[in-house]
């Protein structure tokens, strides 16, 4: 069977992921034996798994290509996300996750050889940790070696975007999840080195890297880095980290999705949810996108049925209210991702296809494109015919609605501009997406003008 | 001077092969580059750190021996 190593797996030479037909596996080469062992007896990947903190994984018997001590196979993300597309609060729960799983393998006698914030999925609603030969012995004296890594994944990204400005952290998808330490003292404001722990952990950090020097073998030998002091730099990332908070403040969509009597009497609210419901139930999807989620209350109704659903927004605030009721409920089938649908995220890192695109990972049985379409059509100036043409490469079903344009909305996005939108109508919408999708049922939303389309791809 | 017999020589021979395995297949295998002044740095600031942790550790001790109740451990996993 065709085996294919997976696009990102090439700089540890402990090991790497394969693909094999449809199984995913990760090879560990010989070299890796003595810190796998550890790993697995001193109790680590035990203490580890059972707080759900470490992806499972099982030995297996499976021919390599080239010489290997063991193959495992680790238990699947549901679909995969990349840092850039995570929320404030995902993100530092992912740094917290990172620092945990430090402290813990310390005390087995472990250390995590990096730090990167691409070690991190989620899964279930939580944060968990991928990479199983990141763990290696710890030896009494050294620093930790993938200090600066955290400090630029998690530290950076999560101050930026806490003191400057949360739609920073968008700029990690052409940076590859860091932001360089004096970037970083760049960006912040003054009032940030009044912050203890960014004054060290970023200012004086970049500082020290500006010095020119030479770490002589007296000093790699030195051993003046004891456990004590590795807890301490444990102690104040942790402090640091969880010191990091969003500004609080109200944006427009977030105030929309807590306000939907603008756009619905209860009556009509009620009955869209209903409708939205029946028409999930007839799909009988397994993964759904929900594209213009706002804070994923239709996300939710998909995820009752059992469907796992990513629930995308472009509004930062949207998706934290959405992943903080994600946590408040224990629900473990929505995955929120700050994803902009018109500018959805780019395949990057090496021959641009080391990190996935949006659409090159795994694509939906449904999608649900509530209160959206004039979003799109108008606000973006994208006709008919090309939201039709992505939808159905994308998905197999379609849950969309239809708002005329005599809606209070547009009404609003239309407040300033031309209206260069003749074409905008329910019949034409209804010709364009005929073209490449089968209506198999429209419903009148109760109380509205808005029309809610249960689709088929042809 | 003291004749050491000529039996422990195997069992002597057996123990060093057995510490230059370990001590072959034990690289750090860190791939990362640390950074040089990120290393540096670290041994400076070795010393605030360390007493950082102590005092914090020693006020965790006195705390929990002062209350009768003890609250439930949320860092169970510090050493």
């Amino acid at each position: 069977m065709m085996k294919k190593t997976d696009a990102a797996s090439f700089r540890d030479p402990s090991g790497f992921i394969f693909l094999q037909g449809d199984e995913l596996y990760r090879q560990i080469n010989d070299g890796y034996r003595t810190h796998y062992d550890q790993l697995m007896g001193s109790g680590l990947y035990d203490a580890l798994v059972g707080k759900g903190m470490l992806i499972p994984h099982r030995e297996v018997r499976v021919k390599t290509s080239t010489p290997s001590y063991k193959v495992i196979r680790p238990d699947r993300i549901p679909f995969i996300s990349y840092p850039y597309e995570w929320c404030f609060g995902e993100l530092k729960d992912a740094a917290l996750l990172t620092l945990r799983i430090m402290r813990t393998s310390l005390s087995y006698g472990m250390v995590l050889k990096d730090a990167t914030s691409f070690n991190v999925q989620f899964a279930n609603g939580k944060p968990v940790f991928i990479d199983t030969l990141s763990f290696e012995a710890y030896r009494e004296g050294h620093p930790w070696v993938a200090y600066k890594q955290f400090c630029e994944q998690f530290v950076s990204p999560l101050a930026v975007a806490a003191y400057t400005d949360t739609r920073l952290l968008k700029m990690l998808a052409t940076s590859e999840a860091a932001i360089p330490l004096d970037l970083a003292a760049t960006l912040l404001p003054v009032a940030s080195r009044f912050n203890p722990g960014l004054f060290m952990h970023i200012y004086l950090h970049a500082r020290s890297q500006k010095q020119v020097s030479r770490v002589t073998t007296k000093q790699k030998n030195s051993r003046s880095f004891r456990r004590g002091s590795l807890l301490g730099l444990l102690d104040s990332l942790e402090s640091t980290v969880k010191s990091l908070r969003l500004p609080e403040r109200q944006t427009v969509w977030s105030v929309y999705g807590s306000e939907s009597g603008v756009s619905y009497s209860r009556t009509g609210l009620a009955d869209k949810r209903q409708t939205v419901a029946r028409m999930l139930a007839e799909t009988k999807s397994c993964l759904v996108w929900d594209i213009g989620a706002n804070t994923g209350s239709y996300s939710r109704l998909a995820a009752e049925k059992g469907m796992f659903t990513v629930s995308m927004d472009s509004d930062f605030m949207a998706v934290e209210e959405n992943y903080r009721q994600v946590k408040r409920d224990g629900e473990s089938r929505i995955l929120p991702l700050l994803i902009d649908f018109t500018n959805p995220t780019p395949a990057i890192g090496w021959a641009n296809a080391e990190r996935e695109g949006l659409f090159g990972r795994p694509h939906p049985d449904t999608i649900l494109a509530l209160a959206l379409v004039h979003h799109l059509a108008i606000a973006n100036n994208l006709p008919f015919s090309l939201l039709a043409d992505v939808f159905a490469k994308l998905t197999k079903n379609l849950i969309i609605e239809f708002v005329p344009k005599t809606d209070k909305m547009i009404g609003k996005l239309l407040e300033a501009r031309e209206d260069i939108f003749p074409w905008y109508g329910q019949d034409s919408f209804e010709r364009e997406f005929g073209r490449r999708f089968t209506i198999r049922s429209k419903h009148a939303v109760q109380d509205s003008q808005r029309v809610l389309y249960l689709m088929q791809a042809r | 001077m003291k004749q050491y017999p000529m039996k422990s020589g195997p069992l002597v021979v057996v123990i060093v092969g057995v510490l230059l395995y370990l001590a072959a297949a034990k690289p750090a295998y860190a791939y990362l580059d640390p950074g040089t002044g990120s290393y540096v740095f670290q041994l400076l600031i070795a010393g605030l750190l360390g007493g950082a942790f102590f005092l914090r550790s020693t006020y965790k001790t006195i705390i929990r021996k002062f209350k009768k109740d003890p609250e439930p451990e949320k860092n169970d996993e510090e050493d």
